[in-house]
């Protein structure tokens, strides 16, 4: 795995696994297992739940793990209940971190309103944003897998009645590295799928990549010679981002040849407001040109036409 | 700490494939890291491979300079395992100097110790007063629920024992506590069907929980039959039992 790409998950996946661990230890806590806070799990210090094994793995896997939460069922009131809401804690952590993403991305969207400096900012968070909620999808749903030592295996027999709660941890090392296996062949995609579809779906786009999808829309129907289609897509992506001189030059372009020229040269005007280049200097000075013509052509039509007023 | 990892790996995996080496790679860890944990993981393989004493000696060296409590719990465990007295209560002392230990391994010994060192008794004591923290490890708090439990049994206090057996059947598999049922169910007159899963346990250990169960219930005659066939298995653990059950009645 590249290092700009660990990098990338790195963020999403330290609050993932710190959150899901805290959430593990403090819902032990409050339901009268103390044994998590002795050894100093009911915290939000990611050190105290990375593994050093598992935060390695970030760098060489496309997945990391925590230290697991200990907990001990004899301090539990009801211990097949109790253990239950432990267990599913962890995961509804992450998918209360994939909601607070989706929350806040209804901010950072609209990465164009503000000014040029801003939407660097905004487009880079709204990025993490993205990855931090689809990281934690990712562990929400493998987590609950009814594979031990994952989540899901200590969930299930909380539900079905008459099997125990309590799992040894003989085995577990088989259980991993056919875990590991499975996430290899992709024996996993299917279920990982369906979580990264959902997420996916709620997640907003940002203004800048739907202006861009616009804009790429619409230079195909301009090369296909739909001139309404192409000034629809081009009006839509400069709606998304009114700093978007790429798609502003195109529906100039497309004003030219639909001879509009005055709107054609708004636009490339404000084009050229934003960037300066010669491609749009060039254009600027086609619809010039052309509305030069034009006016001469239309000066030229009054003076060939009789005067219509009283003879003097 | 990092530095450590490829050591205690390679110690763990030496240590599945029973290699004494093992013990030269865990060592090298602790040296590296100076972690408790990886501390108590180089004195559990000096302990199996090289002996008690060696594993107490190092124990003791290395708290000498990095004073840890998992390293003084541990030794002391070590200690009361070989019969060493002193030094494990010497131990129990050094650990209850520093803060609660993580794995839970000052408790192990303070029950230990009372298990092993102490008059009959002293273990349930231990137990109770311990049973009333709620930070325990799952270890110990294993070992305290079934001391209680047997405790409760030996001294004719079936309501509480069943309660304790179904606590600790609510949270796993424990032949023991089935046998409790089993042999509660029976006084009662009602069939005993928990105890085609207590059978689980090896003939002594089956015929040492049963004595003690017929014991608590006043059932003197299987008492006497489970006494007499655990003699057949193991002499000494039918003394041991014979003690504990009139220790208990004397108690009463």
């Amino acid at each position: 795995m590249r290092l700009e790409k660990a990098m990338f998950l790195l963020p999403g996946l330290v609050i993932g696994l710190s959150l899901h661990e805290f959430a593990h230890a403090w819902s032990a806590r409050l339901l009268g297992d103390n044994f998590s806070r002795r050894q100093g799990r009911v915290s939000l210090n990611p050190f105290r739940h990375l593994s050093i094994l598992g935060t390695l793995a970030i760098f060489l896997l496309p997945i990391g793990w925590g230290k697991p939460v200990q907990v001990n069922l004899y301090n539990f009131r009801n211990p097949k209940r109790d253990y239950l809401i432990t267990s599913l804690a962890g995961p509804l952590a992450n998918i209360i971190v994939v909601l607070c993403c989706i929350g806040l991305a209804q901010i950072t969207r609209n990465d164009c309103r503000y000014g040029a400096g801003a939407q660097a900012y905004l487009t880079s968070a709204h990025s993490m944003l993205i990855a931090i909620a689809l990281i934690n999808t990712v562990l929400a749903a493998i987590n609950l897998l009814p594979i031990p030592p994952l989540d899901g295996s200590k969930i299930w027999p909380c539900l079905i009645p008459g099997l125990k709660p309590s799992f040894g941890s003989k085995g577990i090392m088989i259980f991993i590295i056919a875990i590991m296996l499975l996430m290899h062949n992709g024996a996993l995609d299917p279920v990982l799928r369906v979580a990264f579809n959902s997420t996916s779906y709620y997640m907003p786009y940002p203004d800048s990549a739907l202006c861009e999808a616009y804009d790429d829309l619409g230079a195909k129907s301009l090369d296909n010679g739909d001139l309404n289609q192409a000034n629809v897509l081009f009006s839509a992506a400069v709606d998304h981002n009114p700093r978007a001189h790429r798609s502003l030059r195109n529906r100039a372009e497309v004003y030219l040849i639909a001879g509009r020229l005055q709107l054609a040269r708004t636009d490339i005007e404000a084009a050229l407001a934003f960037r300066e280049t010669p491609e749009y200097r060039q254009l600027q000075q086609k619809i010039a040109e052309a509305i030069r013509l034009r006016d001469a052509s239309i000066i030229r039509q009054a003076a060939s036409q009789p005067a219509s007023g009283p003879a003097e | 700490m990092l530095l450590s990892l490829p050591f205690l790996w390679a110690g763990r995996l030496a240590g599945m494939f029973g290699s004494p080496l093992c013990v030269a790679l865990l060592k090298t860890a602790w040296r590296i890291s100076l972690d408790g944990r990886t501390g108590v993981t180089a004195l559990g393989a000096i302990a199996k491979y090289v002996g008690p004493a060696e594993a107490i000696g190092c124990g003791l060296a290395w708290m000498e300079k990095h004073p840890r409590a998992e390293l003084a719990a541990y030794a002391g465990i070590v200690a009361a395992e070989a019969g060493l007295a002193d030094i494990a209560r010497n131990m129990l002392t050094a650990s209850s100097q520093f803060p609660p230990d993580g794995m839970g391994l000052a408790e192990t010994l303070e029950f230990s110790v009372a298990k092993r060192f102490e008059p009959l008794g002293a273990a349930a004591d231990c137990a109770r007063r311990l049973e009333s923290r709620n930070d325990l490890s799952p270890t110990v708090s294993g070992m305290i629920y079934t001391e209680l439990l047997w405790d409760a049994v030996l001294r004719g206090r079936l309501d509480e024992a069943r309660g304790r057996a179904e606590h600790i059947l609510a949270i796993g598999d424990a032949p023991m506590a089935n046998l409790v049922l089993a042999a509660l169910s029976h006084n009662a007159g009602q069939s005993a069907g928990h105890m085609a899963k207590a059978s689980k346990l090896p003939p002594a250990e089956l015929h040492y929980y049963s004595f003690l169960t017929a014991s608590g219930t006043g059932d003197d005659e299987r008492a006497n039959e489970h006494l007499a066939r655990l003699t057949e298995f193991n002499t000494g653990l039918a003394e041991y039992a014979a003690v504990q059950v009139s220790a208990a009645r004397e108690a009463e």
